[in-house]
């Protein structure tokens, strides 16, 4: 676990956290996908094909998984899962649909869209059951980019 | 401002800091005295040794009563920034990392961890076990935008605030279902729910829902005075009923919070 004697503590932490990440992504890839790392032309979040970052509203207000990301003629496309079933995840204060909040489950068909038309990030919690997830909008990091404390590439 | 014979114009749009700072900067009672809210000129009281700020708004202060000094208790002198041509009270509006973040979503769960025995609620050890064995689950299912994952509430005295950010936002109300009183978790949500609504760009512009989260925040402040006691209304939870003040005026929470100034 250990590289260099120095802030041996900080070391072993960030070994625990590659691990548990590492192993997360491996199990969802597929031969089919590749780790393409692309940076969003109009939205500020990064995307992967990997899970958990690969959770997103589409501009007509679907959620859909990125199961990969390929390029023709120019173009950036997503290989998308959408969900089938969207409903709302509490309705006391509010509905939670009204501020983006939704719990969603049954993935289906694949389907190609331009990178351009993912709106924005979600992180999907998944219920213990695993067959639904309760997905929230991604809210604060936009505006950290624009203060400048995380440059956006 | 002259850089390489270029003038350039500066202008203050606020101040940014937390309340200790803010009462040395603007020579004003800090946060344990009794006239100590910078927005309005409420009077707190004195209960169980700590100074707390029940019911509802005093009247609001303006530049000119401030600089005026109408309310003599809340002055310590005069302070310098008094020099410039700035309102002395919208543009030090009430920072989020340290009220919400830091302030009342750490309060409240220092009440469910930590409260007295006999209160309705203090969570039991199985169901502090709980919310940290779901907190942990989802380790490796926070996407690349948060600095850290989830800890259980055992090393809740070290959760930074961008991890209190995180439960108030994101995994409290999962973490939280079931396993709170249901009072208290619909009271977490009302707090939950407005502060995304005011996080959150295009929501905050909405006319209706800037309104609702507002009234949120009321109903939020005046039912902690009931399930909490009238001595937890602190300055902290006194300082949400002006939230919506600041955002119309600067816009959403993330446009003047202390979150870029600070390690993550």
């Amino acid at each position: 676990m250990l590289r260099n004697p120095n802030n041996s503590l900080s070391q072993i932490h960030r070994r625990i956290i590659e691990r548990e990440t590492l192993l997360r992504e491996f199990t969802i890839t597929d031969k089919h996908c590749s780790n393409i790392l692309i940076d969003m032309l109009k939205v500020t979040f990064r995307t992967t094909s990997f899970t958990p970052n690969n959770a997103f509203m589409l501009d007509d207000g679907r959620i859909v998984l990125v199961v990969k990301i390929e390029e023709s003629f120019n173009i950036s496309y997503a290989l998308c899962q959408q969900f089938k079933s969207m409903c709302n995840y509490f309705d006391n204060p509010c509905l939670s649909s009204s501020i983006g909040i939704f719990a969603v489950q049954n993935l289906i068909n694949v389907e190609k869209v331009p990178l351009n038309r993912l709106k924005t990030k979600y992180f999907l919690i998944p219920n213990p059951d695993l067959s639904s997830f309760i997905a929230f909008p991604l809210i604060h990091d936009e505006q950290s980019i624009r203060c400048g404390q995380v440059s956006p590439k | 401002m002259n850089c390489n014979e270029i003038k350039f114009k500066i202008e203050l749009e606020n101040f940014v800091c937390d309340v200790p700072a803010l009462s040395f900067i603007k020579y004003t009672k800090g946060h344990t005295g009794y006239s100590s809210c910078s927005h309005c000129d409420i009077e707190g009281e004195f209960i169980s040794n700590r100074i707390c700020y029940p019911g509802k708004l005093g009247s609001l202060r303006n530049d000119a009563s401030f600089r005026a000094k109408t309310d003599i208790d809340h002055h310590n002198g005069t302070s310098y920034l008094e020099l410039l041509s700035i309102n002395m009270v919208e543009n030090f509006p009430h920072d989020y990392m340290h009220l919400i973040c830091l302030g009342v979503t750490r309060r409240l769960i220092s009440f469910w961890m930590k409260g007295s025995l006999f209160k309705k609620y203090k969570l039991s050890s199985s169901q502090i076990v709980e919310i940290s064995r779901r907190l942990v689950s989802l380790r490796g299912y926070v996407p690349r935008e948060f600095a850290r994952k989830p800890r259980g509430l055992h090393e809740m005295d070290r959760w930074k605030a961008t991890e209190l950010r995180q439960f108030l936002l994101y995994t409290g109300p999962f973490v939280l279902h079931h396993v709170l009183h249901d009072d208290l978790y619909n009271h977490f949500m009302t707090l939950h729910v407005a502060i995304r609504i005011l996080c959150t760009h295009s929501l905050c512009k909405h006319k209706q829902l800037f309104e609702y989260a507002k009234n949120l925040l009321s109903h939020f402040v005046a039912c902690f005075e009931i399930l909490y006691g009238k001595q937890s209304v602190s300055y902290n939870v006194h300082g949400l009923l002006h939230l919506h003040k600041d955002c119309s005026k600067f816009g959403n929470l993330d446009e003047f919070s202390a979150f870029p100034f600070e390690i993550i």
